[in-house]
């Protein structure tokens, strides 16, 4: 990746819908489990749950990360704009 | 043995002070104005001191060699001595600074009457003592308390290029950078003869460096192409910024390496030579890299926020340098096209019902908000001219638009606070009193080229009246004229470029009265 910094590379970088690993039309019942999923194999170290891939490159994921993710994907609002940065799929 | 030069020197002065006539209608010694007269009817300019050293000096020196045979321990001891009277400069840089002795550098650097012949005594001393201090191992705080004491103090003698790098260097060791790049910034906005050449490539080297250290390889390329004159290291550093705007060939890395080796301050810049080699493979593998990513997305996107998305990422990855405008362009036009593409903004809208959201076309609008303010805060970046801002359609006029607004209300402000504290016949700090001043110049400066001409004329009509009246007051009241003569260099520039005769007329008129 880059080292450029912009608030586009951030905004993109740490989507939370891209963080977990989901696409955009990801239920509520999919996002929760999978976060709990990413939190349960980052606390017991497995080293290949931490890196992710953006758009912009690889991020790495932490437990507050994924928290934060799972927390903005709960509020419809919140998850509307996310949705809108991760890409409306085509239909 | 005696160099004839000083005498020549010494007999040109005294006929040139014999035919002094009309000289500076005020006590203090003005230079920097408009010339007249042949070189002999010339008011005197400069210090002439360090000639009269000189002259002295070698007399002395040839006195001790003549009796060197007889008695060497003390003809070997006046030599030494001489040493330090005729060449302090060199020993405070060489030996003094280096070694962090801030009285010793002080006191030679006020010997230093040839180096600091624009700019001698306070200022001089201070700058010594200044990068003695940032020389200095261990605690240096009571050290830097102790200096900042003895600057903040009122002083009959104005400020000048060397008394500002040596605040300048006192706020980069105190960990304000931004103080200190403005400080240094502003150095090369004064005549040359208000300081002196080491303060100037002190400020050169630092600008040069934090440019590097900001990656802002256009911005190096230009400052090292100013500078060359100046100081060796304008050469290493313009070679790096080739390098890395694409200049790579085995004769750049060995040209890059030669003036690292030239340059000053090696050891600190080792870490740019190595990092610019060692990023040349890993940027090329970036690239190859980014060049896959970019046509993918993790899953199929409803178009056109597929193509803009895209663009958006690409900006977003592209490093500074050549290739942003075309970026930024390119993710312009690509929101634009969602912006007016009614069908999928019908589509998301609906999808934001579908979600529980109360007002969708709101939070849509808040989406645009986002996207415009990633679209001006990238338009900062080096490499986005204001080429690519008026050929970014709709957005790109925004984007323009919205960037002079904030420029100009900061502007106003500062220009409005200055003229609030003239009204009130407050004064401030003649440092601090600089620094606005040098701040409002460059901000200007920094937006000129990228905003146009339009802006230049709002900007210069915003400032002009306020800062013109206080430096005129500082100037005729503070007699702090070298720095007034430098707001008036810059807004007779900027008054030409804003098509203001009226204004430039008068600038004029007050850079003819010198310093």
């Amino acid at each position: 990746m880059s080292d450029v910094r912009s608030g586009a590379l951030a905004r993109l970088l740490t989507n939370p819908f891209t963080v977990l690993g989901l696409p955009p039309t990801a239920s509520p019942a999919e996002i929760e489990r999978q976060g709990q999923k990413l939190l349960a194999q980052l606390a017991a170290g497995k080293e290949a749950a931490a890196p992710y891939s953006s758009p912009v490159g690889l991020g790495q994921r932490t437990p507050d990360l994924v928290r934060w993710s799972i927390d903005q994907l709960r509020d419809p609002k919140r998850r509307f704009v996310h949705e809108l940065w991760a890409g409306l799929p085509s239909r | 043995m005696i160099n004839a030069l000083p005498i020549i020197w010494l007999v040109w002065l005294i006929v040139r002070a014999i035919n002094k006539r009309d000289g500076s209608p005020s006590r203090a010694r003005r230079v920097g104005g408009t010339r007249s007269g042949n070189v002999l009817m010339r008011p005197i300019s400069e210090r002439a001191g360090f000639l009269f050293v000189w002259f002295a000096g070698e007399l002395v020196v040839a006195a001790a060699i003549i009796a060197l045979p007889r008695s060497p321990m003390v003809s070997a001891s006046v030599l030494c001595a001489m040493t330090v009277v005729l060449l302090p400069w060199l020993l405070a840089r060489g030996v003094l600074i280096p070694l962090g002795l801030m009285r010793p550098s002080a006191i030679a650097a006020r010997l230093a009457l040839w180096t600091f012949r624009n700019d001698s005594g306070e200022g001089a001393s201070s700058l010594a003592a200044a990068l003695a201090l940032a020389h200095k191992r261990g605690s240096r705080e009571r050290d830097a308390e102790r200096l900042r004491a003895r600057l903040a103090e009122p002083s009959r003698i104005p400020l000048r290029g060397s008394k500002i790098a040596a605040h300048a260097v006192l706020a980069a060791i105190g960990g304000d950078h931004a103080r200190a790049l403005c400080l240094f910034e502003s150095i090369d906005s004064l005549h040359p003869l208000a300081g002196a050449g080491v303060a100037r490539r002190l400020a050169a080297r630092f600008r040069m460096a934090d440019a590097a250290s900001r990656r802002d390889w256009p911005a190096l390329a230009a400052q090292a192409a100013a500078h060359r004159r100046l100081t060796r290291s304008a050469w290493f550093f313009g070679a790096l910024a080739a390098w890395h705007r694409g200049r790579r060939s085995a004769w750049s890395a060995l040209w890059v390496r030669l003036w690292w080796i030239v340059a000053s301050g090696r050891r600190r810049n080792r870490e740019l030579v190595a990092a610019a080699f060692a990023a040349t493979a890993a940027a090329d593998l970036a690239l190859e890299q980014d060049a896959v990513g970019a046509s993918e997305w993790p899953h199929s996107v409803l178009p056109p926020f597929d193509e803009a998305l895209r663009s958006h990422a690409a900006l977003a990855r592209t490093p500074d340098g050549p290739g942003v405008g075309e970026a930024w362009r390119a993710c312009a036009t690509a929101w634009q096209r969602v912006f007016e593409d009614r069908a999928s903004a019908e589509q998301a809208i609906e999808r934001g019902k579908a979600l529980g959201v109360q007002a969708p076309a709101q939070m849509l609008s808040a989406f645009g908000s986002l996207v415009r303010a990633d679209l001006a805060s990238d338009a900062l970046r080096p490499g986005v001219s204001a080429r690519d801002l008026s050929d970014g359609g709709p957005l790109g006029v925004w984007v323009a638009s919205h960037l002079a607004d904030e420029v100009l209300r900061d502007l106003d402000y500062r220009s409005g606070a200055i003229h609030e504290r003239d009204r009130a016949r407050k004064q401030v700090p003649i440092v601090d009193d600089w620094v606005e001043l040098a701040t409002i110049h460059s901000k200007i400066e920094r937006s000129a080229d990228r905003l146009g001409d339009l802006f230049v004329h709002s900007a210069f009509s915003c400032v002009h009246v306020r800062v013109s009246n206080h430096a005129a007051r500082i100037y005729n009241l503070q007699e702090e004229r070298a720095i007034a003569n430098a707001v008036f260099r810059w807004l007779a520039r900027y008054a030409e470029r804003a098509g203001d005769g009226e204004a430039l007329e008068r600038y004029r008129k007050n850079l003819a009265l010198g310093f």
